[in-house]
């Protein structure tokens, strides 16, 4: 609850603010309103004069097929992200936070994979899946749970979940580490007088913790949910976008149409297709959840 | 009751152990690739540990020229971090517990800037900096990394502040405190660990980042170490010196490591002991 | 859980001041450092004229080392030069590239993909070069043809090859051969249907874990090399035409190279969809293939890295009933890297000289990054360096750059040919059907081409 409202209050916050809206206008909303622009002309150079062709280039992107299978898989990639990234976040939190030998190096450990560069962190993700060099294949061979060596990046389904593990395990400190600290504002009176009620653990989680840390559960998820939407080092080396533009999502399609086809136009169109489905998702996300600022 | 409090914890155990594993499985595999010597780096199947472990990997890559894009990163992160916190601190103090018009679109404002997807972005921004002149700097890249971490870092320091009970403060300024006194004296110390989650992840951010350091960055000097990273990965990505790559990642990991050795007492900062137990 | 005791106003103020000196001081630390940081900007040395020199990084040797000593050589001629050498790697080098370029400061001087000089022509980023080479007196004849028809785009010349490399050879381990009971010598492919027999063979007598062919189709610019070689080498020179701005893809030439690329999968390693260069030399180097399809420039690494029983030659002709004949020999798809001068560069005639100077065949043997792209120097360099030079020069003389090399929307086209293979070789499309898909597509990329 915010404490109560005194007269000066909007002079200093604006005073607070003020900076930051101006460094984020000047760097930030240009580029933007410049991307904005270029969505609605035939692109022919970033500095030059550009040729205003309205809705053209948004008509034809939904016409196309390759924006709903960008669509979809995104969508799909990071709604799994996310969850998975929720539960072991919360759950590798609440472990951590417990005491037991050796949790001060954990807790170091911990972040090492959110730390590594996301192309680092590709290859060797990619050499893990690796069929017939890589640590899966020989650990599920060794246990005998299949029979050859299998191309997980090759199906598209198993390329995702294979996608989805490497995000996770890239993105999750992100989330252990907010939850972490998190878990320390929780009071401890509640937590030792919901015992003496007789309350166990899953009650506690429920009724004291969850609630407790709702507001970072809120920040965490949203940044993650963005985050990972636009994330594009590990699908860039691990599939490419492969197998047939089964793993094509937003960010490297986006690339690739800006760095390797040049089409800066198309890229324009994509980003906001992307950012609009960011807002979207942010808006019902922050009414349904009751987000106060 | 005995033998369920026992399997408990066993089950907890257990979980740790399969969390440890999950985690630190690649991490285990860079480090001793980083280890081995060419021949056993692609071995079917694939040792876990090197048989006859050599430091030639880290002999490769221990030239001035690694030392120089090492530090380069350190540099821009450790800036990056260090004025997000200042920055961001007080604003994000504000959004939660001063009222005033038009927080929620402010708010929605600050939110929009991580919703873009960056390859887009890059090229009016490289103008941006080209025209201040401050391509090949390190300014450059601190002020792209500020540009876009610190509205998420007032966002994520809100989320923290609002974690801490009004009562506290209102009891101090009871008390005698000035506003700022209790800004100071009770919500800082309890944000401590909501400022170093933060800081790392403003740190973190700024160290693994791609392709700012791509485009900003053309000198060899000045390069950071995630482009840096790629120059192992050699000509057209083939003929990949593996070792030397696993080496590189395994010195790059370090400082992160340590600073969080070091720092995980503050975030943790004991004020609340384990909420399993009972 | 309440902290300390607040104390009354007065002490809280001093406090107060001792937290504002703090965070002020840290501010003011950090703040110097970073400026302090800041002024050590690329060595932009005063009074000089920089030559930014950006080129893709080499990894048998140090190229660095290389550009830096040619640099000294032509800064000694010319004291008023300051030369800045700077390499990329390849998956990044083209976004670095156009981003300075789009964004008004471009190096004075850059190597480009030859893949790339018709998007970056039509783009305006390049200076035309004919008049300066007829002054110079540089004649084409000096270079590979293949070479310096990807630099002349609607009849002008906007570069000059530097290094050229072409896709592709058969190379194979003459122990695994052995191994599998084939006499390296006598029993080498010479048609396709061989190849892909024989693999088949040795499938099933190589240890598990072998592969008879190491191949790939994962990433676009390496799928359709491939892709471009069997078209070839089965007698089709391009993927469409180039006065029509069709597409011609309806061929049985076309038809044949896919399934011969859907069964090169069948005896290759698993992993064959999301797999390219970086996997498939590393199986074969690593003495895990018997076959694979790469690269002149792979020789280097695999004298130093490779199995040590190895040995190249020609992808052999299709020459048969399952897959039609062609011109009897391979024919590759022709990659390299040609030196330009940008429009918005600055002292052009000087980087003009640079370029004359790194042309000299001592320099250019030095910097290249693959082979160098006149002839005469590429003999020699061939000669001393790889095994059979006779086949290497054949096939390089031979080949065209790839296809569509001309067509500005040439990565988008790389991209459908990269598709239409996996569709294939996943079984996800038959290849009628692919091929259809395959000329919709692309002609719906050249209607985009300037005309």
């Amino acid at each position: 609850m915010p404490a109560p409202f005194k007269k000066g209050d909007t002079i200093i916050a604006i005073f607070f603010l003020l900076p930051i809206i101006i460094f984020l206008s000047a760097l930030f909303f240009y580029p933007l309103f410049q991307v904005l622009w270029l969505s609605f002309t035939s692109f022919s150079s970033f500095k030059g004069p550009q040729r205003f062709v309205g809705l053209e280039n948004y008509l034809k992107a939904i016409g196309s097929p390759i924006l709903g299978i960008v669509l979809r898989n995104t969508i799909i990639l990071t709604f799994f992200v996310v969850f998975v990234d929720f539960l072991v976040g919360l759950g590798i939190a609440l472990l951590l936070n417990e005491k037991f030998k050796g949790r001060d190096i954990i807790r170091a450990l911990i972040v090492l994979p959110w730390a590594m560069p996301g192309v680092v962190a590709a290859y060797l993700w990619k050499f893990m899946f690796n069929p017939e060099l890589g640590l899966l294949n020989a650990f599920l061979l060794s246990i005998g749970a299949i029979k050859g060596c299998v191309a997980w990046l090759d199906n598209p389904t198993t390329a995702m979940i294979a996608l989805i593990t490497s995000y996770v395990w890239k993105g999750s400190p992100f989330m252990i580490i907010m939850y972490l600290a998190a878990l320390q504002t929780v009071p401890e009176e509640m937590l030792d007088a919901a015992v003496i009620d007789g309350a166990g653990f899953w009650q506690k989680l429920r009724y004291i913790i969850l609630p407790h840390i709702s507001p970072i559960i809120n920040i965490t998820i949203l940044l993650a949910t963005f985050w990972t939407f636009n994330y594009f080092e590990l699908v860039w080396v691990m599939t490419g976008g492969g197998p047939y533009e089964s793993t094509q999502i937003f960010p490297t399609y986006i690339y690739q149409s800006a760095f390797l086809w040049r089409d800066f136009s198309l890229a324009s169109v994509f980003a906001v297709f992307d950012s609009l489905l960011l807002i979207i998702f942010g808006i019902t996300f922050i009414l349904v959840r009751k987000v106060r600022f | 009751m005995f033998t369920f409090r026992l399997l408990r914890r066993v089950l907890f155990y257990v979980a740790i152990v399969i969390v440890m594993i999950w985690v630190l499985l690649p991490i285990v595999w860079m480090i001793s690739t980083a280890f081995k010597p060419p021949q056993e780096q692609f071995t079917a199947p694939p040792s876990l540990f090197p048989v006859h472990p050599t430091l030639n990997n880290f002999e490769t890559i221990a030239t001035p020229w690694f030392i120089r894009i090492f530090s380069n990163s350190l540099i821009v992160a450790s800036s990056t971090a260090a004025l997000a916190i200042i920055i961001s601190i007080l604003p994000s103090y504000a959004f939660a517990r001063l009222r005033f018009r038009g927080k929620s679109q402010l708010f929605y404002l600050i939110i929009i800037s991580q919703i873009f997807p960056l390859a887009a972005l890059i090229i009016p921004l490289y103008i941006i900096f080209s025209t201040l002149n401050l391509l090949n700097t390190y300014s450059s890249l601190i002020i792209a990394y500020l540009a876009f971490t610190i509205p998420t870092a007032v966002w994520l320091l809100n989320g923290f502040v609002r974690g801490i009970p009004t009562e506290l403060e209102e009891s101090a300024q009871i008390d005698g405190c000035s506003r700022f006194g209790a800004f100071i004296r009770i919500v800082l110390p309890l944000l401590a660990p909501g400022i170093v989650a933060t800081a790392t992840y403003v740190f973190i951010c700024a160290w693994q980042e791609f392709l700012f350091a791509l485009v900003l960055i053309s000198s060899d000097e000045m390069k950071t170490l995630t482009v840096g990273i790629l120059r192992f990965l050699g000509q057209y990505s083939y003929a990949i010196d593996w070792g030397a790559i696993m080496a590189a990642c395994t010195i790059s990991s370090l400082p992160v490591f340590v600073l969080f050795m070091l720092l995980q007492r503050q975030l943790v900062s004991g004020l609340l002991r384990g909420s399993l137990k009972g | 859980m309440s902290e300390s005791k607040p104390t009354p106003k007065k002490i809280s103020r001093r406090t107060f001041l001792k937290y504002t000196a703090a965070v002020v001081g840290a501010a003011a630390v950090v703040g110097a450092a970073t400026y302090y940081f800041t002024i050590s900007k690329a060595p932009m040395v005063a009074g000089k004229k920089v030559i930014r020199w950006w080129q893709l990084i080499q990894s048998a040797k140090n190229l660095q080392f290389a550009q830096q000593a040619v640099g000294a050589l032509f800064e000694r001629e010319h004291p008023d030069v300051k030369i800045v050498p700077a390499v990329y790697e390849y998956p990044a080098y083209q976004a670095a590239l156009i981003t300075a370029v789009e964004g008004g400061n471009p190096p004075e001087l850059a190597t480009v993909n030859n893949v790339w000089m018709a998007q970056f022509a039509a783009a305006g980023y390049l200076e035309p070069l004919d008049d300066r080479i007829k002054e110079a007196g540089i004649k084409k004849e000096e270079f590979f043809p293949g070479a310096w028809d990807s630099c002349v785009w609607r009849g002008k010349t906007y570069g000059i090859p530097l290094d050229v490399g072409v896709w592709a050879f058969l190379y194979y381990n003459r122990d695994l051969f052995k191994q599998a009971g084939y006499d390296p010598d006598k029993d080498f492919p010479k048609t396709w249907e061989e190849l892909i027999d024989m693999g088949k063979e040795m499938k099933k007598t190589l240890p598990a874990g072998v592969y008879p062919m190491a191949l790939g189709a994962g990433l676009d610019a390496y799928t359709c090399v491939l892709y471009n070689l069997f078209l070839r080498t089965r007698g089709q020179m391009d993927i469409a035409d180039r006065e029509t701005l069709k597409a011609n893809v309806n061929t049985p030439e076309n038809h044949d190279a896919l399934q011969f690329y859907k069964d090169l999968m069948e005896i290759s390693q698993p992993g064959f969809l999301t797999q390219w260069e970086p996997e498939t030399s590393l199986l074969f180097a690593s003495g895990k293939a018997a076959m694979t399809l790469d690269g002149e420039w792979m020789s280097d690494t695999f004298n130093v890295k490779g199995p040590s029983n190895w040995d190249v030659a020609d992808l052999p002709p299709p020459g048969g009933e399952r897959y039609g004949k062609g011109p009897g020999v391979a024919i590759g798809s022709f990659g390299g890297w040609n030196l330009v001068i940008f429009k918005e560069a600055k002292y052009k005639d000087l980087v003009w000289e640079f370029i004359q100077f790194l042309l000299k065949p001592e320099n250019m043997w030095n910097i290249v990054t693959l082979t160098p792209a006149k002839i005469e120097v590429a003999k020699e360099f061939i000669a001393t360096k790889k095994k059979r030079p006779e086949i290497i020069m054949g096939t390089l003389s031979r080949s065209p750059p790839h296809c569509a090399y001309w067509a500005v929307g040439w990565a988008e086209i790389s991209r459908i040919q990269h598709n239409t293979v996996q569709d294939i070789c996943s079984g996800r499309k038959t290849i009628e059907q692919a091929i259809a898909d395959e000329e919709n597509a692309i002609n719906a990329v050249l209607a985009k081409e300037p005309r």
